[in-house]
């Protein structure tokens, strides 16, 4: 089957295609200067002409999206409702929502007849309990019934659980129960997933809370805030801007900086950063172990999974530093190193729901 | 030494005065209802030895109370020789207890909007003793004090270098007295050097709670953070949130911060989850609907018990190996059923509880650790009065200022 994906990120539309055969993608690219139902429409139809020069057709379509809310809890197929299905979640995710919609539309009307499936980041966790997905706010008073936490890396983190699995059962070890799920990408996040039901994630209900991004803050006490509105006079937007665009672990070091580069680097102004990173990680690696009642394996996924060659030694001291259970611990340690495209194509290849 | 410990809330004024180093307590008691006039009248709550007496009068300012509470003293034949106040955020001037003269009070002003319910009071009422009881040596103890040790890395939010240095943005912690003073008793029952002590401590208030990691008998983290605001859900608190969150109800409000701290501080936590009460305990006392599926107070439970064991197997890495998990104030001393729930399951830090020790405990301090568990679980009695004093009496040592 030969499969097209297409991620839209920051309104920029990035592309893989995977003939026929072939599990990696053999050629890639980016939308350049393309906003808009419009300038995807024209981008979409040089790449089915481009397909065609090579001798292929596309078969099948999939689309990365990160907000699902609630109602989108498995891959979907894109029918005629789709599109108001999408709608209702607007207002949970004004930015990205809309944009969505209308690459949807440009892809349907350029590829008329292909089969088109949708997969959400948010899947993974529709169903993640109750006391994790919940703040300690009254929610109905707000006006906010539908505000939970959400995690954002959910097609990475069931992909590495899922490898994890048949790299556990080709090496004759037991199945890993209880799994910490470490995403290395600019906005990074861990799961703690137990059987295969994620009951613990790092991010909110948007991805700025949790772990410290490459220029998101992550977790932070509201009263800063607070702080920011009262004494600098700031408003959301302003706020908005300095948390997700000028903080993390570039907004430590002073300077522009990359996740790995922050991991592997020796470089003493990226020291703190680095501590920084590595202390919330800890923290919440604990955290999982306590909802999880040990720990089995952790696996790295992400664009940065090559870091965990540094990253993974140090945890795995850490973590063994903090056991005093009574049989020796064994936590087993696997990297997923594909990419998101790569991930997507599999879905399509292997889910028989969509293949059906 | 007769050190008087006076110890501000927002509307209260609780009192004990000891003899140090003896750390024998002559008289305690609360001023309650201070401000405003409410549904029932002020108050003093006095108590010598077995005998509590209570005293119905008007009580406007902290500094009324306390000239009553001197008054009170005075007529049981009783005078302090020193005054210890809690103040509850030193912000980064007061690191250790300091001996009140003018320069140290023009300090304190700075950092007087840091707690704005509970640093005004407090601050107010040394002022006024400066002036009026200029004799009696003055020492402010801070709650930020014992969390000064907390490193760099973990006190460091992920935000813009000018932005942290402008407003001195950093985790400062809080219930340091609480957290040492439990500290100390424990390390002293499990027989080890506090200084190689590495312990949880919970303090699980009825109103506030935080949890500490301490290591080699210091303080590593705290899970408030810049502000009380931050960490476990409390009374009505909400603890952890998404700063996005905060966004949201500043566009939903037109950025009316007032209404938005009012929710945030006064409305949320216990209170917001269950609708019904801002206490864990009257939750926890309707067991069988809370218990119940889709109940509103089910959720609250899980809720509040859930956060406080992510933080436990967070602190408890941080820290490990941990020789102690110690449970104090209102909660950790009193209900069984939430140290049950997170200490269960907890086999990987070597965390084994005696549920029929944690159950039928009765006297403080109590060890509810299985036998052979290689982490104890305690419960200390909180004693921040106590604490104070002592950390009153040390510094007025250190600078002569003692009279025995």
């Amino acid at each position: 089957m030969n499969i097209m994906t297409l991620n839209l990120i920051s309104s920029r539309v990035h592309y893989h295609f995977f003939p026929s055969g072939h599990f990696e993608s053999q050629w890639s690219g980016c939308m350049e200067n393309a906003h808009g139902f419009e300038d995807w429409r024209i981008g979409l139809a040089e790449l089915r002409q481009r397909t065609q020069n090579g001798g292929h057709t596309t078969e099948a379509i999939g689309v990365r999206l990160v907000h699902g809310g609630s109602t989108f809890r498995n891959p979907w197929l894109v029918t005629a409702e789709t599109e108001v299905e999408l709608q209702s979640l607007s207002a949970e995710a004004p930015l990205h929502i809309p944009a969505t919609i209308e690459l949807i539309r440009a892809i349907r009307e350029t590829y008329c007849n292909v089969p088109l499936f949708l997969f959400f980041e948010t899947s993974f966790f529709a169903d993640m309990p109750e006391r994790e997905c919940h703040y300690a706010l009254d929610v109905n008073s707000l006006g906010m019934p539908n505000l939970r936490r959400y995690g954002y890396h959910g097609l990475f983190h069931e992909a590495a659980c899922a490898m994890a699995r048949d790299c556990s059962h080709k090496q004759g070890f037991c199945f890993p129960e209880r799994c910490l799920s470490i995403c290395l990408e600019t906005r990074p996040e861990i799961v703690a997933v137990d059987g295969i039901q994620p009951v613990m994630v790092s991010s909110g209900t948007t991805p700025l809370e949790g772990l410290p991004g490459q220029t998101t803050a992550g977790e932070l006490d509201a009263g800063i805030v607070m702080k920011l509105v009262r004494k600098k006079k700031w408003g959301p937007e302003q706020i908005n801007h300095a948390l997700t665009m000028e903080s993390g672990l570039s907004g430590i070091a002073g300077r522009p900086v990359r996740l790995d580069e922050v991991l592997e680097s020796d470089d003493p102004s990226l020291r703190l950063a680095r501590d920084v990173f590595r202390h919330r990680l800890l923290l919440a690696c604990g955290s999982g172990i306590a909802v999880l009642g040990g720990l089995d394996a952790i696996i790295f996924s992400g664009r940065y999974a090559p870091s965990a060659h540094y990253l993974g030694p140090w945890l795995q001291e850490r973590l063994k530093r903090a056991y005093q259970g009574r049989s020796e611990l064994v936590i087993h340690e696997y990297t997923l190193s594909h990419g998101i495209d790569r991930i997507l194509a599999d879905q399509i290849r292997w889910r028989p729901i969509l293949n059906s | 030494m007769n050190i008087l410990v006076c110890n501000c809330g927002s509307s209260s004024l609780k009192y004990r005065l000891l003899t140090m180093p003896e750390e024998n307590e002559i008289s305690s008691g609360e001023a309650q209802r201070i401000g405003p006039v409410t549904s029932e009248p002020a108050r003093i709550v006095h108590r010598e030895g077995d005998r509590e007496t209570v005293h119905p009068m008007d009580l406007a300012t902290h500094q009324q109370a306390f000239h009553e509470i001197l008054s009170l003293l005075a007529k049981g034949g009783k005078r302090p020789d020193a005054l210890g106040h809690r103040v509850v955020h030193g912000g980064r001037l007061f690191e250790q207890p300091a001996v009140i003269t003018p320069t140290v009070f023009e300090a304190l002003r700075q950092v007087r909007e840091l707690a704005p319910l509970h640093n005004p009071p407090a601050i107010d009422l040394i002022e006024e003793c400066q002036t009026r009881y200029a004799s009696l040596p003055q020492v402010a103890v801070f709650d930020t004090a014992f969390h000064t040790t907390i490193p760099e890395h973990a006190r460091q939010y992920a935000l813009p270098l000018d932005l942290v240095q402008e407003l001195n943005i950093r985790k400062y912690g809080f219930h340091g007295t609480s957290h040492q003073y439990v500290a100390e008793e424990a390390a002293k029952m499990a027989g080890i050097p506090m200084a190689e002590f590495n312990a949880v401590s919970c303090h699980l208030g009825s109103g506030g709670a935080s949890l500490c990691a301490i290591s080699k008998g210091r303080s590593i983290e705290n899970t408030m953070g810049y502000t009380p605001l931050q960490g476990l859900v409390m009374s009505t608190r909400c603890g952890d949130l998404d700063p996005a969150i905060v966004m949201k109800l500043l566009s939903l409000y037109s950025g009316d911060m007032d209404r938005i701290e009012d929710v945030l501080n006064r409305r949320s936590g216990v209170l917001g989850l269950s609708g019904a009460s801002a206490d864990i305990r009257d939750i926890l006392g309707n067991w069988d609907a809370a218990t119940s599926r889709n109940n509103r107070f089910q959720k609250t439970l899980q809720i509040y018990l859930w956060r406080i064991r992510k933080y436990l197997g967070a602190y408890l890495t941080l820290a490990g190996p941990v020789q102690a998990i110690i449970f104090t104030d209102t909660i950790g001393e009193n209900v069984s059923l939430v140290r049950s729930v997170v200490c269960a399951n907890q086999n990987y830090f070597g965390v084994c509880l005696d549920e029929k020790s944690n159950r039928e405990l009765k006297q403080l301090p109590g060890d509810i650790s299985q036998a052979g568990s290689p982490v104890r679980i305690l419960v200390v009695a909180t004693n921040e009065e106590l604490a104070i004093a002592r950390q009153v009496f040390r510094t007025l040592s250190l600078n002569n200022e003692v009279k025995h």
